[in-house]
């Protein structure tokens, strides 16, 4: 393919070549091919700032890009580097042996992580996906089609990463989650010859710095200039929003998690949901603790600290609240279900049982900070509609 | 039984070996045709995925079942004959427990620690999983192989090493118990035991290691049958019981723990092929029976890898589900077919 496109490159930059000796009847044309190669020439040497996300850099060098994804568990350690050279030129480079060398834009990408779709979708790339991990959870529309027509098929991932028909299938990137490289599955598909990208946003400290993440995405496509002008315009919404809470007064007490067999697992005080607890101004016991998982704790204590709390961000499982009390009596003795101000991240979920939540929030971050602030303060943005979330009834 | 049908049941497996390697290399979830595959493995270049699937994926992963096959009946048969016990299986002395106990670490406890962790699996990289299984499959067996010393009876130390596989199953529990979703799937993955995942670079420790630990046994085939008698009568024939033990134990430890650390626990093997091989050969000799459960575990293990494969749709099954569904019942009919299996070890 890359051979192809050099053929064509070449022969139109030798026809201009030749024209150049004659006269202007011919400028037209070659500065339209001039113009068009200058355009691919931007797209690829356009590189944002990164301001929020602190997982990835972005460098320029002469004629390729280094982008480094830094390793969140070992503070000032690379976890894999990429070199992205323009389509065709890969061969005129000498470039350092230590990262992934790739030549971009991409024309098709297995893309392993829910989230990863919504970025995917943001960008408007959808159509150049051909894997998913599990394609019963595809909620984007335009995405579930081609999964139904058999334009996209279904790999699996991590240790249940079907490696045949990706390897057969061979995308020219397969961008997956990358957990602390423990399983081996990463490293056979690089020794197979396929390019893997390591996508580690979901161990970003704020919802913006998550979002931003789209930018890496973007630099696989080319597409890093409207991946900066999307995401700064989502950051002009999210300030917005959030300056519209700061006028707010009173924090709201909040539970969240469920209960099963003795533990109550409660997001941690580095969870997603508790970030968004900050910034709407909620106010959460478990703020100083620093797991970005959830915690194990123990009912009683769950119990005693938080059954007066005002509002509760259920289990996305439950759609009401007769579902939860089937789950667990003792649901009912909490102030927050008594009042029936519970609410789960249930409300965009399709028939199949694919949840947008999980695709979108990440790339969603002003919905979901306006979502949760109208949750804590009903008066705030008079006529919004929740989102994400639902309330249990 | 005569020899001449000894020797003939040999060659009857042997061909059922091959058979069954060339059926494992033609199933997958990719569909590639059979004399492409004769083609790739001739050397030529059909199509770069398809030889990449072939050589890099499915091949290692046949000869991964073969010497798992081998490797674990061989120590079952030994950990039988050594305790007298028709129960005993390879994992018997809790080595396996150990690989998983130091793979629980790797994968769990590295994110309560991460600084101590995340050291060593950088400089490790995807050896990590495998050296912290060997690690913690090698301090169990020093522990074992030194109560072994101490103590004179076998019984003793078959409770010995029941009850560690307890401990570092309550370890590895707690472990669990406090771990986050994925790394929890991870473990539990690892658990259902995997034939595919070693590599070529893998298979140059993991092959030489297990040959030696087979090679072992293989010399020890008349202290074991003298073993069978008892261990009186053992010592009776000038055999320390207690050396033989060790280097039993030092040959589990070679086969079981290094196959424990590559491919997770694998269960039922080790302790059904022996069986069949006494039902089928009909002799409780290891002369026969050691080349026997080789054969017979090797061929055993491929079909449980071509049932795994589930023919004809895209799933494939863990394939310990497919060794005990599978093997259970075979067992049985074997089992029963033969009437005894008290008379092997009285």
């Amino acid at each position: 393919m890359g051979i192809r496109h050099l053929v064509i490159l070449s022969s139109v930059f030798s026809l201009f070549l030749i024209s150049s000796c004659n006269d202007s009847k011919n400028t037209k044309k070659t500065s339209v091919v001039q113009q068009k190669m200058e355009a691919i020439d931007s797209s690829f040497n356009f590189t944002s700032s990164i301001k929020h996300a602190k997982g990835f850099s972005i460098k320029m060098h002469d004629g390729y890009k280094e982008l480094s994804v830094l390793d969140p568990w070992n503070k000032g350690r690379v976890y894999q580097k990429y070199y992205l050279v323009p389509r065709g030129k890969k061969q005129k480079q000498s470039l350092p042996s230590d990262g992934q060398i790739i030549e971009v834009p991409i024309r098709s990408i297995a893309a392993l992580s829910s989230t990863q779709i919504g970025i995917l979708n943001f960008l408007g790339v959808t159509d150049k996906v051909v894997a998913v991990s599990l394609p019963d959870r595809v909620y984007n529309e335009s995405l579930s089609n081609r999964v139904l027509s058999g334009d996209v098929i279904g790999v699996g991932h991590g240790a249940t990463l079907d490696f045949e028909r990706i390897v057969d299938l061979s995308p020219e990137l397969v961008m997956v989650a990358g957990f602390m490289k423990i399983s081996n599955e990463e490293t056979k598909l690089i020794n197979a010859g396929l390019s893997v990208a390591f996508n580690i946003e979901w161990m970003e400290s704020s919802p913006l710095a998550r979002a931003e993440w789209a930018k890496f995405i973007a630099a696989f496509f080319n597409m890093e200039q409207k991946a900066d002008e999307l995401f700064s315009n989502l950051e002009k919404r999210y300030s917005n929003i959030k300056s519209i809470i700061d006028h707010v007064e009173d924090k709201p007490d909040v539970i969240a998690g469920y209960h099963y067999k003795g533990i109550w697992y409660m997001p941690g005080g580095q969870s997603y949901l508790a970030k968004l607890l900050r910034d709407a101004k909620g106010e959460y016991c478990w703020f100083s603790d620093s797991t970005q998982g959830s915690i194990p704790l123990s009912f009683e204590v769950v119990f005693e600290k938080q059954v007066n709390s005002k509002i509760w961000f259920g289990p996305a499982k439950c759609s009401s609240l007769d579902e939860m009390q089937q789950l667990d009596n003792r649901y009912t003795l909490f102030k927050a279900y008594k009042d029936g101000q519970v609410y789960s991240e249930s409300k965009r979920k399709n028939n199949k049982g694919a949840n947008d939540y999980y695709e979108s929030s990440v790339i969603n971050p002003d919905l979901m900070l306006k979502d949760v602030a109208k949750v804590l303060h009903p008066d705030l943005f008079p006529g919004y509609e929740l989102y994400f979330y639902q309330k249990l009834e | 039984m005569k020899n001449k049908t000894k020797v003939l049941l040999f060659m009857c497996l042997m061909i059922l070996i091959v058979t069954f390697l060339i059926v494992d290399l033609v199933l997958g979830s990719v569909t590639i045709p059979s004399e492409k595959i004769m083609a790739i493995l001739l050397g030529e270049d059909v199509k770069t995925s398809w030889n990449y699937i072939i050589l890099n994926f499915r091949l290692p992963k046949a000869i991964t079942a073969i010497l798992v096959g081998a490797g674990l009946s061989v120590s079952g048969l030994m950990m039988q004959t050594l305790f007298r016990n028709p129960l005993a299986g390879p994992h018997v002395l809790g080595i396996s427990s150990g690989a998983s106990l130091g793979v629980a670490l790797m994968v769990m406890a590295s994110v309560l620690l991460p600084g101590v962790f995340g050291a060593v699996y950088s400089f490790l990289g995807s050896w990590a999983l495998v050296a912290s299984a060997i690690a913690g499959a090698s301090i169990i067996f020093v522990i074992v192989g030194m109560a072994s010393i101490r103590i004179s009876d076998s019984v003793s130390l078959l409770i010995i090493g029941i009850m560690f596989g307890s401990i570092t199953g309550a370890v590895v529990n707690i472990l669990q118990y406090f771990s986050d979703p994925e790394q929890l799937q991870s473990f539990v993955l690892w658990t259902f035991g995997s034939l595919s995942g070693v590599t070529w670079n893998e298979m140059w420790l993991m092959a030489p290691v297990v040959v030696l630990g087979l090679f072992l046994a293989f010399i020890l085939i008349k202290p074991l049958d003298a073993l069978l008698l008892g261990e009186n009568y053992a010592r009776g024939v000038g055999i320390s019981v207690n050396r033989i033990r060790i280097w039993v134990i030092i040959s589990t430890a070679l086969i079981a723990g290094t196959l424990t650390a590559f491919t997770g626990p694998i269960a039922f093997i080790g302790v059904a092929v022996p069986h069949m091989a006494r039902a089928i050969f009909g002799t409780a000799s290891h002369k026969v029976l050691l080349p026997a459960v080789v054969l017979i575990g090797a061929a055993l293990m491929l079909v449980c890898d071509i049932l795994s494969q589930v023919p004809g749709s895209q799933t494939t099954l863990p394939i310990n589900s497919v060794t005990a569904i599978f093997g259970g019942p075979v067992v049985i009919w074997v089992i029963v077919r033969s009437r005894s299996v008290k008379a092997s070890f009285s």
